[in-house]
């Protein structure tokens, strides 16, 4: 151990440390969450493999690829239906001869506009309604935990198919949400926002007895500036991996509503609609659109998920930076 | 307790009415109605507005609402025109009968056992009550009659009831056996390699979609298998093989088991994944709990402490956890039933939602609704059993 006087009655203590070679960078949280967040290499993985997926699906219509619903035919003419992966056809064609790895880049995009609009709908709805009921206990909070318990004795899944099967037919609903992925997403969003609901509500309850806040509220700060300065900033790591759990459980959902005919309707491309078409193509011998879209399904969510476990441990406080 | 539990079913029943009204509403906003179909058929023509008043179709939402709840809580008696074929008889007695008995047998359980069997002989109990009753059930309610014209919603559905059932506690059975006892190694064992193995596999299982396991399933298991080996270990659809009446009792057990498996275990694979994690993280509570240091302190050898200390109390947690689960058992059944051709309620839901049938369609969500309600109450109270600590007020 090594000594050093700290000349902090020097008019600028900073020049002072720094000419003793310490660095005062100070290091924020956001430095110390990106480090352990860096030290999670799974996370990392599925972070990197999310980002190219996300690009894959935005940059689709720019890459060398058939259109998903183009029906390919060989040189005289005759269609390609079920043709084994082979170059230039890497996963092969579907039983109406289109590209099957045209149709899973194209299928991501229903996946991820589903689980993104679902995952901002219910980290919005289920922040309002959590900090409304755990900041104003009493008869407000009664009122929207009754309302909330009430949504989520809901059976989700029978609820969900019998809204994706009328969808379509409803008629004062513009047609991008009978027919597209937005209408799913909030769907499903609008079914799954009541337990980050609950957990913002347990969160507030036990923040706004914090001395901080009190602190706070002594010294005259309107309701306004303590949620959104002092409680919600210190709720928001619950906040943040609930919601990417929802993001995750919401492409299951939306790939569950497709697979069963009840989500977003042929012939766009879906890994839902897919894994069904495939399954009845397998029994058949015909593996590759099961395997490529299921994988493609499961890598998915699974990064997901590996990435909010990544996120839960990083943005605990508690957390050393050094992981086993 | 009494007060509690009477709240809680009051909220069930507010829950099971909004339930009822909100998929009765979305019902009605699809375009065509149960009639569309039958108007593609230009002979059918004389007969749609026949239907359309027998059916009540003409009549105001809210009209039509009263009478379909009217008719859902009231038994069918001799004198009901349509949607009974039973009628009320004094073998309707027994499930009361059942529901009586199985009460006073739990208040006996409750004050005369006092040691960790209770919670175990409370469920037996209720189990056996329930199955007793189902299978002598004469009684029947008054669902209406199939717009597909397929008879009696009450006869469909219950005729199918029990498939799902069946189905649905294999599958829970199964995830309890095998996910709680590889919770509890996972955490004594905590940081091993199969600890590792085992929450990389939960989490696989956790972002797999059931149908996505159903399928790879049925066609690695059962399809693949078979051409592959030449031995029929398990079969693709189906709930029983068409000779089953002329079997053997071994060979009755056989063929249910060989089409049971597949569809339970696609089912009980997720639940699997999330007990295992669920019992893994609440017998790590308690290992690192202040008592068990203190058991340890005082000498005890480690089987016991393991076992009689921790194992009883990490083991409470898991019944809220089960009984949430029921919703997702029932969500996976619709799946998996319509994936292995299985005669249950959930594959029956998908072709009434696809003919939009709507008595089918409101009795088998209905009936969906009032197993989770139960459930949760039935686990809320199970936890005060088990659990000292627990109070109710």
């Amino acid at each position: 151990m090594t000594d050093i006087e700290y000349n902090l009655e020097s008019e600028e203590p900073e020049l002072a440390l720094e000419a003793e070679g310490l660095s005062v960078e100070p290091i924020t949280q956001w430095d110390l969450f990106s480090a352990r967040l860096r030290r999670h290499r799974l996370a990392m993985l599925s972070a990197l493999f999310l980002a190219l997926l996300v690009v894959l699906v935005l940059i689709a219509p720019l890459l060398p690829l058939h259109p998903p619903t183009e029906r390919l035919l060989d040189e005289s003419g005759r269609s390609l239906v079920n043709i084994a992966p082979r170059p230039g056809l890497w996963f092969g064609t579907d039983e109406l001869g289109r590209d099957v790895l045209s149709r899973i880049i194209y299928g991501g995009r229903a996946s991820l506009i589903v689980g993104l609009t679902a995952g901002i709908l219910v980290a919005l709805f289920g922040t309002l309604v959590g900090s409304l009921a755990g900041y104003y206990p009493g008869s407000v909070d009664q009122a929207l935990m009754r309302f909330t318990d009430l949504w989520l004795g809901l059976p989700l899944l029978p609820v969900a198919i019998v809204v994706g099967r009328i969808l379509p037919e409803i008629a004062f609903l513009p047609g991008w949400l009978k027919q597209g992925p937005f209408g799913i997403a909030l769907l499903i969003g609008f079914l799954s926002w009541g337990s980050l609901a609950r957990i913002v509500r347990a969160e507030f309850l036990s923040l706004r007895e914090k001395e901080f806040v009190e602190a706070a509220r002594a010294a005259g700060a309107p309701d306004r500036r303590i949620v959104f300065r002092h409680i919600l900033p210190n709720a928001m790591s619950p906040i943040i991996v609930t919601t990417t759990l929802v993001v995750g459980s919401a492409i299951i959902i939306e790939a569950a509503l497709s697979f069963l005919g009840f989500g977003v309707p042929p012939p766009t491309p879906t890994w839902g609609g897919m894994v069904s078409e495939g399954g009845r193509l397998a029994a058949r011998g015909f593996w590759w659109e099961l395997v490529f879209s299921g994988a493609a399904l499961v890598a998915t969510v699974l990064a997901i998920n590996f990435f909010g476990d990544g996120l839960r441990d990083a943005l605990d406080p508690t957390q050393t930076i050094e992981r086993k | 307790m009494l007060a509690y539990i009477t709240r809680r079913l009051v909220y069930g029943l507010v829950t099971l009415l909004a339930l009822s009204i909100i998929v009765f509403t979305l019902l009605q906003l699809s375009g065509g109605g149960p009639l569309d179909r039958l108007k593609l058929n230009p002979r059918m023509a004389p007969y749609i507005q026949a239907l359309t008043e027998q059916w009540g179709l003409d009549q105001p939402l809210y009209k039509q609402y009263w009478t379909w709840l009217r008719n859902y809580v009231s038994p069918c008696t001799s004198t009901d025109p349509q949607g009974c074929t039973s009628s009320f008889g004094l073998k309707n007695a027994i499930p009361i009968i059942m529901l009586v008995l199985a009460i006073a047998a739990t208040a006996f359980v409750v004050y005369s056992v006092k040691n960790h069997w209770r919670g175990a002989l409370v469920l037996l109990v209720w189990f056996v009550a329930i199955l007793f009753a189902f299978r002598n059930m004469s009684i029947a309610f008054n669902w209406g009659i199939s717009f597909q014209g397929a008879g009696p919603v009450w006869d469909l559905v219950f005729s199918r009831v029990g498939a799902t059932f069946r189905l649905g506690f294999t599958a829970l059975l199964l995830a309890l056996m095998v996910g709680i006892p590889l919770g509890i190694y996972q955490a004594i064992r905590q940081y091993s390699f199969f600890d590792q193995l085992g929450t990389t596999a939960a989490f696989v299982a956790f972002s797999t979609p059931i149908f996505v396991i159903a399928l790879a399933l049925q066609i690695l298991l059962a399809l693949k298998l078979e051409q592959w080996t030449g031995v029929k270990l398990f079969y693709v659809t189906g709930m029983n093989n068409p000779g089953y009446g002329e079997m053997s009792f071994l060979q009755q057990i056989a063929d249910t088991l060989q089409h049971l498996t597949l569809p339970a275990l696609s089912i009980a694979l997720i639940s699997l994944a999330g007990y295992s994690r669920f019992q893994r993280a609440s017998m790590l509570d308690v290992l690192h709990s202040d008592y068990l240091r203190t058991a340890k302190a005082k000498g005890l050898p480690r089987r016991r402490i393991i076992v009689k200390h921790a194992l009883r109390n990490a083991l409470i947690p898991i019944v809220t956890l089960v009984s949430l689960d029921v919703a997702f058992i029932i969500g996976g059944a619709i799946i998996t039933e319509s994936i292995f051709g299985w005669p249950g309620i959930g594959r029956l839901y998908i072709v009434a939602i696809g003919t939009v049938d709507y008595p089918v369609v409101m009795s088998i969500v209905m009936i969906i609704g009032i197993g989770i309600v139960i459930m949760n109450i039935v686990a809320d109270i199970l936890y005060g059993v088990m659990d000292p600590r627990v109070r109710y007020d």
